[in-house]
């Protein structure tokens, strides 16, 4: 371990190292220079001097002088072979890199192979056989143990350390005076320290240091020996660990150092160990966690500013060591003491390693943010160093590299441990690094880091603001695609967490919404051809849609439809676009759609093309409902309507489009364009489905055909089209649908209403045998019995007008149960006149309109005044008198005298009894049996006066006496033609000013011009007029 | 006359107008506009008059924008209305075929055409007129109620029927039409189905006072005198001008010798602008009713010089003057004027009878002056 640690002290340490140790320690203890030669020009020179040499000696004889000449020479050949030995490896070197930049082809380069390493270990070969020729021929040259020294050193140097320590001993043994004695027992003691025998190294070191006060050499020498070997016994007593020992020796050296410091000749090599050994004493406070002292030694020993760099050493040390916790306090003192200087941000990056090694994220976390904020530009230490670009860039990059590594390192280690801390610091790290170096070149990495780390956290908000700096960082970056994927996955899920839906009812997104909604537009337009763009588009696409943005919605549906018009999803998006698109009632916008649709490439699919055509039908339809038919005239909208129908006609539209054409035909008059509508749509929408494609036939689609849509258009149109047919004047027609609808819909909504029209057609057009069937029908399927009553009214009349009299006096006492109170006397009064009408005798009616005049008297007062309880106890008061009226009538004044005059007055009391009798009739109000009330009171004064006048004349009269008894006769029946005719009158002057102008107003002007002869001229019949403009010229002006 | 015109259109060639070439000012042609505005002012000024029922004015106005504009087709044919109504249908007539002439597609003038030239007895030319006008304008009501019209009046009924529906179907509010389906019915000796569309389009508008009155008479002819009476009173109190409705109940009160009601109604009738012979012939009859005699045949005199075809009035006449003033020699001009205008009566005619009676009675009555 301590040797370790030397080696590292001496050569391990790298380009990133403390500034003391850019150079090696290469201070020159040894006696003999090591370096070899490699300028051209002085090899060159070497080698004329080898020949000059080499043939001054051959020219020589041999003599002393000749093994002077020999040390020369192999001193020469010795620096040669150095000198080609070192320019082989660096042809080695080259020829090996390109070997293995040609991919390693051919045989692996060799050392041994290369011309200079022969020509070196040939001059080595010289330069040791002359070493060896020197000693062996001259015993007595006075150089031998230089010679000799050498030859040990290059034996040893060249590998050959056995032969070599050998001749090191020969030398003791042989030259224990020599000069190289101290030399050569530090060599020894250098071979000991690498062979790790401590005890026989500090024995040699510590003779070095004797000899080299005891033998006489040069001073300089003996320092340089001395202070070598102290130092390197300061070594041998740390790699025994015997640290205060060693620290002992080397503050030694440095004592002794500062001691030939002062003097004036101080060698280089003198002043390096001092510094190495200030250096190295580092590392034993370390070993000793002699921190107080060290700060307390190096600041008294250096003065503040010389000790900072021996400080960082024992930090260093102590990290080297593992001892993190006095690296961090060293280095937290040395920054708090130094917080300005230049190696400060290292020190606080250290200080965050150190922490990291300890596992302690909070401290990392704090060290991290200290580094930025004490060292990143702008910081104090910033602005001290302003005049030191170098430093500060330095610092800069420092921090940026470190805080990078302290980052990368902590996600390594996250993801190791898949610990929740772990991944927090590296996010904070991250986080730390990006705030101050956005542009770096880890930046962009970095961010997308943090934001897998934030997302495997499951801060997601953080998460997709992280991604989105990723993608807007770089969108054709090496993360984009991954981090705009991310990213909306993260503000999904912020969505799933928070519910941070906005209210369906809004048309305005949440923030996240719109996050996630743009997140998937960016991803979409990084990534147009990945697969997941489709289920991506359809995702804004379905936020927008929830907030009934359907325009949004639309654009990213399209552009799925569009892109990828294959995908499953195409059709889900084409059906949410339709669907959008009704839901807004833009059917005009629709159509338009949804034809343009029929032209892409998604309609190449047999179902969206089905569902692609039901569209354009459904929406041409709607656009003229909703959209075209507010804004014209209802013909238009026919038309509209019908256009619609000629260009769907398989279209489930059609009937209800025929249907709409019919009704806003009939809407703008125009009887003539609408009946056709509902006459294809009765007819033709009922026909079965063509038996062969070929068959150029309408008929009702499937989905309709037997459907109660259809049903119900059906019977709709047939009521609308008896109806119009009814309005044109062609009853017959209308009575044709309303009895087709009946029948065909017995169950319709209509299906009274077109009886009961139909029945009343009919009654009109005086078709009453089928309008009393249809009456009956009514009444049998008549949903509402209330409703039916004025059909049974009716049905009575058609009754009467088939002179079914005695069905009619049943129809009608039916009604005198069913009928209200009001119509009950009605229904009786119509029963007995049927029963009148079928023949009855007015004796056997008697009683009846008598009861009826009592019925009509129990009335109240607002029942009685009805139209058609005038009629009945006007009719009661008078068939009541009608049996009287004709017995009276029948009485005939014939007989004997006394006979007649018996008759005469039983006939004129009963027509006294009468007259009272019509009298009351007049008082019923009814002016009907008013008028025929005076005209029987004048008829049975005007037969009263025809029967008196006309009676026979007695037999016992003479001829002479008999045209006496008639002209008495007839002055006295005088005055009863004048009450005839007084009643005749006021009978014409009631209907005259009642205008009844009936029969009985008729038959009283006539026997009333019979009593006065004159009293009206002879009638004169006018023709009734009409109009007929369609031959008069207008009056107001034509225009074209 | 040759030369004069080369002349002028050299002069023209050097510089129109005159004054630069002669140096004298000349006067200048109207510009278009002030003829525009001339012609503008004249067929305002016809139509203002034709608006004012002033047919002689616009008379003159529509000869004098036809003089200046012979191409104007609705002036012409507006003349032609003119023309009508001042009675001469055959230069009317002849307005109409020339304004068809200048827009053979305007069915308008189609229909005036045919209409006047029904009016000139010509029905038979009427009809295939309006029939080409059909052709060419198959959804024209006014030529569809005129065909029908036509066809009715040309015994056709039944093809009247089929023109009348076809109005209908076209323009179900043309209660015309109606009218024209309803006389058709009767023709055919159908009067329900005349009745019935009656009551039908009256259900739809009660108001239709000319509804009324057809339904009225189609109701009289089935023999139900109060029902029709009550439509024509419905008619008249919706339209209390409405001349033919104040005629039938005239008529109506007539028939049932109602003569003050009746007098009254032909009043209202002459009042609201009828000068039929029924109106002045009712209104004389009512009079007789009253025994007011001149009264009654100043009024029968009337309806004669309007109906001088109807003989029957002559009959009237006489029977007027004999019994209600006993002026045996009026009546005896009366009764001979109808003899003559009945040939074919017989020779034992009541009227001849009474012809004779009359003159016996004048050649046996001694004369004032010499007795």
């Amino acid at each position: 371990m301590g040797r370790m640690l030397f080696l590292v002290a001496f050569f391990a340490i790298g380009p990133s190292a403390h500034a003391e140790d850019a150079a090696p320690a290469e201070f020159a203890w040894r006696n003999r220079p090591l370096e070899a030669d490699m300028d051209e020009r002085a090899s060159k020179k070497r080698d004329e001097a080898i020949v000059k040499l080499t043939r001054l000696i051959d020219s020589l004889d041999d003599g002393p002088e000749s093994a002077d000449l020999y040390f020369r020479l192999s001193e020469l050949h010795w620096a040669k072979s150095r000198s080609q030995r070192l320019r082989a490896m660096e042809g080695w070197d080259r020829a090996l890199d390109a070997w293995h930049e040609s991919g390693a082809k051919g045989s692996e380069p060799k050392l041994e192979d290369r011309r200079r390493y022969r020509d070196s270990e040939f001059e080595k070969a010289k330069a040791l056989g002359l070493y060896r020729t020197i000693l062996d021929l001259y015993p007595d040259y006075e150089r031998r143990d230089e010679v000799l020294y050498n030859l040990a050193s290059a034996l040893y140097e060249s590998g050959n350390s056995a032969d070599g320590v050998k001749a090191f001993w020969k030398l003791l043994k042989t030259a224990p005076r020599s000069r190289f004695v101290p030399d050569t027992w530090l060599e020894l003691g250098e071979h000991f320290f690498e062979a790790y025998r401590l005890g026989d190294a500090r024995k040699a070191y510590q003779r070095a240091i004797d000899t080299s006060q005891e033998l006489e050499a040069d001073r300089d020498d003996k320092a340089r020996v001395y202070s070598y070997a102290l130092y390197k016994l300061a070594w041998v007593e740390f790699n025994a660990e015997r640290y205060s020992t060693a620290l002992e020796h080397l503050k030694s050296v440095v004592d002794y150092a500062k001691v030939e410091r002062s003097r004036a000749m101080a060698k280089r090599d003198r002043i390096q160990l001092y510094e190495e050994s200030l250096g190295d004493m580092a590392a034993v406070f370390a070993y000793l966690d002699a921190t107080d002292d060290a700060f307390e030694f190096y600041r008294r020993e250096l003065g503040d500013a010389n000790a900072y760099p021996y400080l960082l050493r024992l930090a260093r040390k102590y990290h080297e060591a593992g001892k993190y916790r006095a690296e961090i306090k060293t280095l937290e003192r040395v920054n708090s003491a130094y917080p300005t200087a230049p190696q400060a941000p290292a020190n606080q990056v250290a200080i965050v390693a150190a922490h990291t090694e300890l596992d302690n994220s909070e401290a990392v976390r704090t060290g991290a943010r200290r580094l930025v904020d004490l060292y990143a530009p702008d910081s104090p230490w910033w602005r001290a160093n302003q005049d030191d670009s170098a430093v500060q860039r330095e610092a800069y990059g420092l921090v940026e590299a470190e805080l990078a590594k302290l980052a990368l390192a902590q996600h390594e280690i996250a993801q190791t441990t898949k610990l929740e801390a772990n991944y927090e610091l590296a996010s904070t790290l991250y986080q730390e690094y990006l705030s101050k170096f956005a542009d770096s070149e880890n930046a962009y990495r970095f961010g997308f880091f943090r934001a897998e780390i934030l997302f495997d956290l499951g801060r997601f908000d953080a998460a997709a603001r992280a991604y989105r700096d990723v993608v807007d960082a770089d969108q054709d970056g090496e993360y984009a695609k991954s981090a705009a994927y991310t990213e909306l996955l993260a503000w999904e899920e912020v969505l799933a967490e928070t519910d941070a839906r906005a209210s369906s009812t809004t048309a305005t997104l949440s923030s996240v919404e719109q996050n996630l909604v743009t997140a998937c537009d960016r991803y979409v337009r990084i990534a147009p051809d990945d697969e997941e763009t489709v289920k991506v588009r359809m995702k804004a696409a379905r936020i927008f849609a929830d907030h009934e943005r359907f325009d949004d919605a639309r654009s990213r549906w399209n552009e799925l439809i569009g892109n990828h018009p294959r995908d499953p999803l195409a059709s889900v998006a084409m059906r949410a676009s339709f669907e959008s698109f009704a839901s807004e009632k833009r059917w005009g916008e629709l159509r338009e759609y949804a034809s343009k649709l029929r032209s892409q490439d998604i309609a190449e699919d047999k179902r969206a093309a089905s569902s692609i055509q039901k569209t354009i039908e459904a929406a041409s339809f709607n656009e003229i409902l909703h959209e075209r038919e507010p804004k014209v005239e209802p013909k238009e909208a026919g038309e509209l309507y019908r256009a619609f129908t000629q260009a769907h006609p398989e279209s489930s539209y059609a009937p209800q489009a025929l249907f709409n054409a019919m009704l806003r035909y009939r809407e703008a008059q125009r009887f003539d364009l609408a009946i056709p509508m509902g006459t294809e749509l009765v007819d033709t929408y009922n026909r079965p489905p063509p038996s062969r494609p070929t068959q150029a036939r309408k008929s009702a689609p499937a989905e309709l055909r037997k459907s109660e849509d259809l049903a119900s258009l059906r019977a709709k149109s047939m009521f609308v089209l008896a109806s119009m047919y009814g309005a044109a004047a062609q009853p017959t027609e209308a009575i044709s649908w309303y009895l087709r609808y009946a029948n065909e819909f017995p169950r319709g909504e209509e299906r009274d209403d077109s009886l009961y029209n139909g029945a009343v057609l009919l009654q009109e057009m005086g078709e009453y045998e089928r309008a009393r069937k249809v009456l009956e029908k009514y009444l049998e399927l008549a949903s509402s019995q209330a409703e039916a009553e004025p059909a049974r009214w009716r049905l009575g009349e058609v009754l009467e007008k088939l002179e079914q009299w005695k069905a009619a006096e049943r129809h009608y006492r039916g009604l005198v149960l069913s009928a209200p109170a009001g119509g009950k006397l009605c229904a009786r009064y119509r029963a007995h006149n049927a029963r009148r009408l079928g023949g009855a005798s007015a004796q056997e009616l008697r009683a009846e309109w008598e009861a009826l005049a009592s019925q009509w008297q129990s009335l109240p007062d607002s029942d009685r005044s009805a139209p058609c309880s005038q009629d009945a106890i006007g009719a009661a008061a008078f068939y009541a008198l009608d049996a009287d009226y004709r017995g009276v009538i029948a009485m005939k004044l014939v007989g004997s005298e006394r006979e007649v005059s018996r008759r005469l007055v039983a006939k004129l009391n009963r027509v006294n009894v009468l007259q009272r009798g019509y009298v009351e009739v007049l008082s019923t109000g009814s002016g009907e049996y008013g008028v025929a009330a005076l005209y029987r009171v004048g008829r049975l004064y005007q037969d009263l006066a025809e029967n008196l006048s006309e009676s026979t004349c007695p037999g016992r009269l003479t001829d002479e006496q008999c045209m006496m008894y008639e002209a008495e006769l007839l002055e006295q029946a005088r005055p009863l033609e004048a009450k005839a005719a007084d009643a005749f009158n006021k009978a014409v002057m009631k209907g005259f000013e009642l205008r009844l102008y009936n029969d009985w107003l008729r038959k009283s002007v006539s026997a009333l011009n019979v009593l006065e002869p004159g009293r009206f001229p002879p009638e004169r019949e006018l023709e009734l007029v009409s109009d007929n403009p369609e031959l008069q010229a207008p009056t107001a002006r034509l225009d074209r | 006359m040759k030369r004069i015109v080369l002349l002028a259109s050299v002069i023209c060639a050097v510089g129109c107008g005159g004054s630069a070439a002669t140096g004298e000012l000349t006067r200048r042609a109207p510009a278009a506009g002030a003829a525009v505005d001339s012609t503008s002012r004249l067929e305002k000024s016809a139509f203002d008059a034709m608006q004012a029922e002033d047919w002689s004015s616009a008379d003159k106005s529509f000869a004098e924008l036809r003089r200046i504009d012979p191409r104007n087709a609705n002036a012409v044919s507006n003349h032609g209305v003119v023309l009508e109504h001042l009675g001469d249908l055959d230069t009317a007539r002849a307005a109409h075929a020339e304004a068809r002439r200048l827009e053979p597609d305007n069915a308008e003038f189609v229909l005036a055409e045919s209409r006047v030239t029904a009016r000139s007895g010509d029905t038979e030319r009427a009809l295939a007129l309006v029939e080409a006008g059909l052709d060419r304008s198959p959804d024209h009501v006014g030529l569809r109620l005129l065909n029908a019209a036509l066809l009715r009046e040309s015994g056709k009924p039944e093809l009247a029927v089929a023109s009348a529906q076809r109005a209908l179907l076209r323009a179900p509010t043309t209660y015309r039409a109606v009218a024209i389906l309803a006389r058709s019915y009767i023709d055919l000796d159908q009067p329900m189905q005349a009745a019935t569309v009656l009551r039908a389009a009256l259900a739809e508008a009660p108001d239709e006072a000319s509804l009324r009155v057809e339904l009225g008479r189609v109701l009289e002819s089935r023999g139900d005198t109060i029902e029709a009476l009550g439509q024509f009173e419905r008619a008249v109190q919706i339209d209390d001008t409405y001349a033919s409705g104040w005629t039938n109940i005239g008529a109506l009160a007539l028939r049932f010798r109602d003569y003050t009601k009746a007098l009254d109604a032909y009043r209202r009738a002459r009042e609201s602008g009828a000068s039929t012979c029924e109106a002045w012939a009712g209104t004389g009859y009512a009079y007789e009713g009253l025994s007011e005699g001149e009264l009654a045949i100043e009024n029968l005199e009337q309806a004669l010089e309007r109906c001088p075809a109807d003989t029957e009035l002559l009959y009237s006449l006489g029977t007027v003057a004999m019994t209600l003033l006993g002026d045996q020699e009026r009546a005896l001009g009366y009764f001979e004027r109808y003899v003559r205008a009945r040939p074919e009566l017989a020779g034992d005619h009541p009227v001849r009878m009474t012809i004779e009676a009359l003159k016996s009675n004048r050649e046996n009555a001694e004369p004032q002056e010499s007795r």
